[in-house]
């Protein structure tokens, strides 16, 4: 385009009034530079979100019973047994794949009782895919080939009034309706600082699900990955595998209030990019404008000589693209350091939210700390917002430049 | 209308500028003919009509009556973007005030036209520095318009003019803002252009040593031609 006659009448036209191009450049990037940062920090946040979710318990895709998405039925139990579960801990990408089963039943302690949902888990996997049994605050986690055993979280210890090593008294109906006990020792008991997700923690082996519960199997396996990015593809793999018709899915099918959480707040903040980019884009067009109505003479006599229209747009059009370039570039200059920073610290919400309670959303803890996402994609970002800008606002100046009207012009310049 | 002949011809063309309720008539039943290889000058005083005329065999404009035929088509069947067309391939123009872009260099200017046609960028630039040549402007072809003089700009100018070969050239008052010198200097560049090429050109003109130039004076008051006058000797 250099090469180009017309392509050298634009950019030299730019530099011919360098400080009006100079501030549409520092204006779009400006524009551009915040709505990187937005983008990093809303993108971080999100993958945050995403991430606790799955370390909350939710994993990043779940393989779970044919029906069970529409029926949320935790009675029903995986047809794919410990070889899928092997299968899927072998795949490339997957950090750690944990088994589970539930069943409701009474929790009793001398003369209280509370409501519970009983976890049984894989001991050996399960502090990997739910973090908040990472640290047990007194006491000790279960042990792999353990009976008998329980760790339940802090609010629902307090509601019992139990305390390490108490026995309490479990009670269910099985698959047959029949009433089924068992006695649980508490083996430790956990405080993630949510007393909302802290009545929820009730994990017990799994084998002890299964006698209460007279089912048999999993009746999920949930599995966390190494790179968000790539949850996608990872389902496509883990679908591909021999599961007897169980099926896999993501995060998103599991928790849809979640998804659709992240979805709005995505939407608002794209609304507000859109904003800024909309006002940066009227102040380049006026820029664009006057130096198209400055120009009507010059106009003028290309259109005497034989420039159609459409080479007056892709003059003007030109120039729109080479401020776009040149904005896209500082954009990246001041944002990306910013941006980069950020990624490596983190912004920790703690100082904004001022409370000892942590901050849990859909019954998933939220880390205090996210951290913006910095990357290559900042590249091509910062150069489709800037020529998104840029090229729409030279949109009008281009079709004013069409009407100019040779024989006018020259008239005037007599 | 026979065009075969001519490059340019006019048969019955009325102008009416209207402003507000006041109408101005600016040409009034012009009959003329313009032949290939003709050197024309069109004289008349201020207000005559010769602007408003080189505007209309330029296809810059439309003629409110009448019909104006430019190498065979005629410009009332012409849309816009046919006008730019038909200008590009065919026509060259001179200004008054030069209007050269300021931001290229003279061969840019020049080959500015030939990039519009279409026209390689070697061959292109061959063929501007060839034109600056021929008119005495070779070394200053990397100059811009501020590097030159007022009569080295104008050359320029004739030189983007001619540079596509058109079939022919119509130049405003051309030496209007030149010094003598720089005045005798263009025309004979003209002159030479048309001898050696074949140029055909139409020029508005007020100077009478301009006018010494032309091969055929046509003259208009108010609108009308008064007399259309062919020389053998210039």
């Amino acid at each position: 385009m250099t090469g180009s006659v017309s392509a050298r009448y634009a950019l030299r036209s730019l530099v011919r009034n360098g400080r009006r191009t100079a501030l549409s450049i520092i204006g779009v990037a400006v524009g551009v530079g915040l709505g990187l940062l937005a983008i990093s920090m809303i993108r971080g946040a999100d993958s945050m979100t995403i991430n606790a979710a799955a370390g909350g318990g939710m994993g990043h895709l779940r393989v779970v019973p044919a029906g069970w998405t529409e029926s949320r039925d935790d009675d029903l139990r995986l047809a794919s047994g410990a070889d899928a579960l092997a299968a899927i801990r072998g795949v490339e990408g997957i950090a750690v794949a944990s088994p589970r089963a539930r069943v409701g039943g009474l929790l009793g302690l001398g003369t209280r009782a509370a409501h519970a949902e009983l976890t049984g888990v894989d001991p050996s996997t399960e502090p990997q895919a739910l973090r908040y049994v990472r640290d047990v605050s007194a006491g000790r986690y279960l042990r792999a080939g353990e009976r008998g055993a329980i760790v339940i979280g802090r609010a629902l210890a307090d509601r019992l009034g139990a305390e390490l090593d108490d026995e309490l008294v479990v009670t269910a109906l099985d698959a047959g309706g029949e009433m089924q006990s068992l006695l649980l020792v508490v083996v430790g008991v956990v405080e993630t600082g949510s007393r909302e997700i802290d009545a929820g923690i009730a994990q017990v082996p799994l084998a002890d699900v299964e006698q209460l519960s007279g089912r048999d199997g999993f009746a999920e396996i949930t599995i966390v990955v190494d790179d968000v990015t790539r949850i996608d593809a990872l389902r496509q793999r883990v679908s591909g595998l021999e599961l007897g018709g169980d099926e896999v899915v993501t995060w998103a099918e599991v928790a849809p209030e979640l998804k659709q959480n992240i979805d709005s707040k995505a939407g608002f903040y794209n609304v507000a990019i859109m904003v800024v980019l909309l006002l940066v884009l009227l102040g380049v067009a006026s820029a664009q404008l006057t130096g198209v109505l400055e120009r009507r003479k010059e106009f003028a006599v290309l259109a005497a000589i034989g420039m159609r229209g459409v080479h007056l747009v892709r003059v003007v059009l030109t120039e729109g693209v080479a401020i776009g370039v040149a904005a896209a570039g500082l954009a990246l200059l001041w944002a990306g350091p910013i941006a980069w920073h950020l990624a490596q610290d983190g912004i920790d919400l703690r100082t904004f939210w001022k409370s000892d309670e942590g901050m849990a959303f859909a019954g998933v803890l939220i880390e205090p700390v996210f951290y913006p996402v910095f990357g290559a994609w900042l590249v091509p970002t910062a150069l489709g917002l800037s020529l998104l800008a840029t090229v729409l606002a030279s949109l009008y100046p281009a079709w004013f430049a069409t009407k100019t009207d040779p024989a006018l012009a020259l008239r005037v310049d007599r | 209308m026979t065009s075969k002949p001519y490059v340019a011809v006019a048969e019955g063309v009325t102008k009416v500028f209207k402003n507000g309720k006041l109408e101005v008539q600016a040409l009034r039943g012009i009959d003329l003919s313009i032949e290939a290889g003709d050197f024309v000058a069109l004289v008349g005083p201020s207000g005559s009509g010769k602007t408003t005329l080189l505007n209309l065999l330029g296809a810059l404009d439309q003629p409110t009556s009448g019909e104006v035929e430019l190498v065979g088509q005629r410009l009332t069947k012409l849309g816009k973007a046919q006008r730019a067309k038909l200008r590009l391939g065919s026509l060259g123009f001179v200004f008054q005030a030069y209007n050269l872009v300021p931001v290229l260099t003279a061969a840019e200017n020049v080959e500015f036209v030939l990039e519009l046609q279409g026209v390689g960028k070697a061959q292109r630039r061959a063929r501007a520095l060839e034109v600056l040549g021929e008119l005495g402007l070779a070394e200053l072809a990397d100059r811009r318009p501020n590097e030159l003089s007022g009569g080295q700009q104008q050359r320029v100018a004739v030189a983007r003019a001619v540079a596509s070969r058109p079939k022919l050239v119509l130049a405003d008052e051309p030496t209007a803002n030149l010094d003598t010198d720089n005045a005798e200097q263009l025309m004979q560049a003209m002159e030479t252009l048309h001898d050696e090429h074949g140029v055909t050109f139409v020029f508005s003109t007020h100077d009478p040593r301009v006018v010494a130039h032309a091969s055929r004076v046509v003259r208009l008051v108010d609108g009308k031609i008064t007399s259309d006058e062919r020389r053998e000797e210039r």
